[in-house]
């Protein structure tokens, strides 16, 4: 053996050792061949409009939910880097380089909001929380999907889509609801309630949003829930994938569906099927398309590991009649202790998306990377699904490799290393202006559900107090200012771009060694070495960021957007860049996203869910790179509507809109809230 | 009528002797249940077979069971509680809210919830 043939084999049993070190065996996987189920175009299904004759009008419900979460990190994570700037701008982080990225804001505009949802499709759809920000852009085009409506505009912010206000008839009148359609028309299903009969259409949620510069095909991903007319789960529940059949998303799209009720694995003891494939997330390597989910058992608390499935890309973009796919359960795969085990099944595995057409992995047949993390219950409590400590200082780097089997016969290898990171865990609730003040109609203006629900005085066309207008029955005038919740401890948006991995969650910090407040961790991880390059914390004193989703270019230039909200600070469209050589550099809330009132949606208030109330918030911002630009879009609160334009004609007297709480004028529109709710989303591009 | 009274009291620890007429009683709920809250449509699901643990001053005083619709009525001396779940994490805490307060005579209700995790 000469000296380099033996270098060679040395080096190869080397690599060997390595992989198997952090390679976990056992994953379990089928193979299956996806049939296209039919097509569709982004247009308005059939519909009978809403109106004073509707069996629905009330969507108010009398009975009390109860719901609450575990509290937050009770330890400190001391962030003493990032003091606050001043009220709506940070500084920047500790390494005093200058930063690779510095961001030019291009433009923005606001995106869809809680009126666009709620009237579209003549008004038979609910009011939903929160809207889970799906976004992409190429090709000159922004799609942009929320729970449970879809819009495309150019780059400038114009609806492409037709305009269907005059078709859109609510209560009598036509609503511009800025040509947003339903997703249940777009995937091809009965409205999400009929208001005439009250007939329930299919439950559809989650939506996410890919652009695929290789292929120049639109990819949004949902998951549905069959229901009975009633409205009741039957518990079956598929993964619609919607890919458009050109560059241009306004035309034809191909739809794809995943039945994913009963792939989770038991894990054992309490957690038997059926399964709800939640919180569907995606993305894309040279060869493959990705969605990963989290399988959790219909009938009781646990977890049955998160859930890869992985496509062909190219069969996808072809609208071929079926396409290969290959699904593999991460449970047992993460060498980590649990309560089911000396192993942790993977938990939120968000698959990488990469920029353009040359940033892909391509080592070992096409590699595609995904981050995950285990300070959740669902990673160290899988069987009891509570009881653990919300903290961790790892993350979960997972390789799949050979990935260009998925055109010929999928033979996918999945493995994963723990990554040691510094410590990060459950955040506290954020906290918006005013938040624990007794909503009142004079000293609290910006939230005009929770005054009517205390008021008792206001004479309304339904009588005297201002709550008839919602409830039949009085509730308690106890309602307060609410604190939104943040997200937990998993993984959000991850990017393969550069050579590295990027990747941002949230966690309990303590900036400038002050109180607890919600912030966000990141990490750029270099896969090949399965090393973590670069981390560190964002947050800011008197600030709450959540819900970060990372974009980045190819040459490694990125933004990550999030929330801010804070004591003085109503919740905001927010950002700063990001890269490899400085981390994460200045911040500051996005121009025109700045939040102009309070949350406001009726998962604060007690006499709409019960006690204690969790005010939903998210559940993740999105962001896309588009050549060498990044567009990113958050939720925010896009207006103040005031207690008497709220009430408008239905407080005595009073004169507007004839749909309560909408602040959409005598003109009927167009609004950007409802009676229930007033989320909206901001989208913007910069040139990180 | 029977299974909304029906619970599961464990006695694991001294309860005092004013226990007949002060306790507790309520619902626990796990949620969100679907992934997105709609106004018209439940986001919880009552919490069954879940069992909580009641404490003062760090001992155990009792523990109750949800019945099958996630209720639970427990007696209690009157006092502040903390309440958690069997399995009481390391850091942090896992059930909200995590106290109580007992009036002597009175039997009050409080409701508590668990994350289910579903976003």
């Amino acid at each position: 053996m000469t000296g380099s043939t033996f270098r060679r084999w040395a080096l190869a049993f080397a690599v060997t050792f390595a992989f198997a070190a952090w390679s976990v065996a056992g994953a379990a996987a089928d193979n299956r061949q996806l049939p296209r189920s039919g097509t569709g175009t982004i247009q308005t299904g059939a519909f009978t409009p809403s109106g004073s004759g509707d069996v629905t009008l009330d969507e108010f419900p009398g009975a009390a939910d109860n719901e609450g979460s575990p509290d937050s990190y009770g330890g400190s994570i001391v962030n003493r880097s990032l003091s606050s700037g001043g009220v709506f701008a940070g500084v920047p982080t500790t390494t005093g380089k200058k930063a690779k990225s510095n961001p030019q804001f291009v433009s923005g505009f606001e995106g869809l909001n809680f009126y666009q949802q709620r009237y579209a499709r003549g008004g038979n759809q609910f009011s939903v929380e929160p809207p889970d920000q799906g976004m992409c852009a190429g090709n000159g085009y922004v799609v942009e999907a929320v729970n449970d409506v879809l819009n495309v505009y150019d780059t400038s912010g114009n609806s492409v889509l037709p305009d269907n206000t005059s078709t859109n008839i609510v209560a009598g009148f036509p609503r511009n609801v800025n040509h947003a359609v339903d997703l249940n028309s777009f995937y091809g299903y009965p409205p999400a309630i009929n208001r005439s009969t009250g007939v329930r259409g299919q439950f559809v949620t989650d939506p996410t949003c890919l652009y695929d510069a290789a292929t120049q095909r639109f990819f949004v991903t949902v998951l549905t829930l069959e229901t009975t007319p009633s409205g009741a789960f039957t518990t079956v529940n598929h993964l619609d994938t919607a890919v458009s059949q050109t560059s241009n998303p306004t035309g034809s799209w191909n739809i794809y569906r995943t039945d994913v009720t009963n792939d989770g694995t038991n894990t054992g003891g309490t957690n038997p099927g059926p399964y709800l494939g939640d919180y569907p997330h995606i993305g894309a390597d040279a060869n493959g398309y990705y969605i990963t989910t989290n399988a959790y058992p219909w009938c009781c608390n646990g977890f049955s590991g998160a859930q890869i499935y992985a496509y062909s890309k190219a069969q996808l973009a072809a609208g071929a009649p079926l396409v290969n796919m290959q699904h593999i359960d991460t449970s047992g795969m993460v060498n980590a202790p649990s309560d089911a085990g000396p192993t942790q099944p993977g938990f939120t595995v968000w698959p990488a998306q990469s920029p353009g057409t040359g940033s892909f992995a391509t080592a070992n047949n096409g590699t595609e990377y995904f981050l995950s993390s285990n300070a959740a219950d669902e990673a160290t409590h899988p069987k009891a699904g509570t009881g653990g400590s919300y903290v961790s200082n790892q993350i979960v780097q997972w390789t799949l490799t050979n990935t260009a089997s998925l055109n010929s016969v999928p033979a996918l290898s999945l493995s994963n290393k723990i990554l040691g990171v510094n410590t990060y865990a459950l955040p506290p609730k954020q906290q918006q202006p005013g938040s624990g003040t007794t909503a009142d109609k004079t000293t609290t203006p910006g939230v005009p559900q929770g005054d009517c629900i205390n008021d008792t005085t206001t004479s309304t066309i339904a009588g005297v107090g201002c709550w008839r207008l919602l409830f039949g029955g009085q509730p308690a005038h106890n309602e307060v200012i609410s604190r939104p919740d943040s997200n937990d401890t998993r993984m959000q948006q991850v990017m393969y771009a550069n050579g590295k991995l990027w990747g941002a969650l949230d966690t309990a910090l303590n900036p400038d060694s002050g109180p607890q407040r919600a912030g966000i961790a990141w990490y750029i991880v270099k896969p090949d070495a399965g090393k973590v390059a670069l981390q560190g914390y964002l947050g800011s004193t008197g600030h709450d960021f959540t819900y970060p989703a990372i974009g980045v270019t190819a040459s490694g230039r990125g933004i990550m957007a999030f929330t801010d909200t804070g004591n003085a600070t109503n919740p905001s469209a927010a950002y700063a860049s990001i890269d490899a050589n400085a981390g994460i550099g200045e911040w500051n809330d996005v121009p025109g996203g700045l939040g102009a009132a309070q949350d406001d949606g009726f998962t604060s208030y007690k006499a709409q869910v019960g006690n204690p109330p969790r005010t939903r918030w998210g559940d993740y911002g999105a962001a896309a790179v588009d050549g060498n630009s990044i567009w990113i879009a958050s939720e925010y609160i896009a207006q103040a509507c005031t207690y008497t334009d709220w009430g408008g004609p239905f407080f005595t007297g009073g004169t507007g809109d004839n749909l309560l709480g909408t602040c959409a004028g005598a003109s009927h529109g167009p609004g950007k809230r409802a009676a229930l709710g007033n989320w909206s989303t901001h989208v913007s591009k910069f040139t990180p | 009528m029977l299974l909304t009274v029906l619970v599961v009291l464990t006695a694991a620890g001294s309860a005092g002797a004013s226990t007949n007429s002060s306790g507790l009683w309520g619902e626990v709920k796990r949620g969100p249940v679907t992934p997105v809250c709609v106004a018209e449509q439940p986001c919880y699901a009552p919490a069954k077979g879940v069992t909580l643990v009641f404490l003062r001053s760090g001992v155990i005083v009792r523990r109750a069971t949800t019945n099958d619709l996630g209720r639970y009525r427990v007696r209690l001396p009157a006092g502040t509680y903390s309440v958690r779940l069997p399995q009481k994490p390391a850091i942090g805490r896992d059930l909200e809210p995590v106290q109580a307060r007992v009036r002597a005579g009175r039997y009050a209700r409080v409701d508590f919830s668990i994350d289910t995790g579903i976003r």
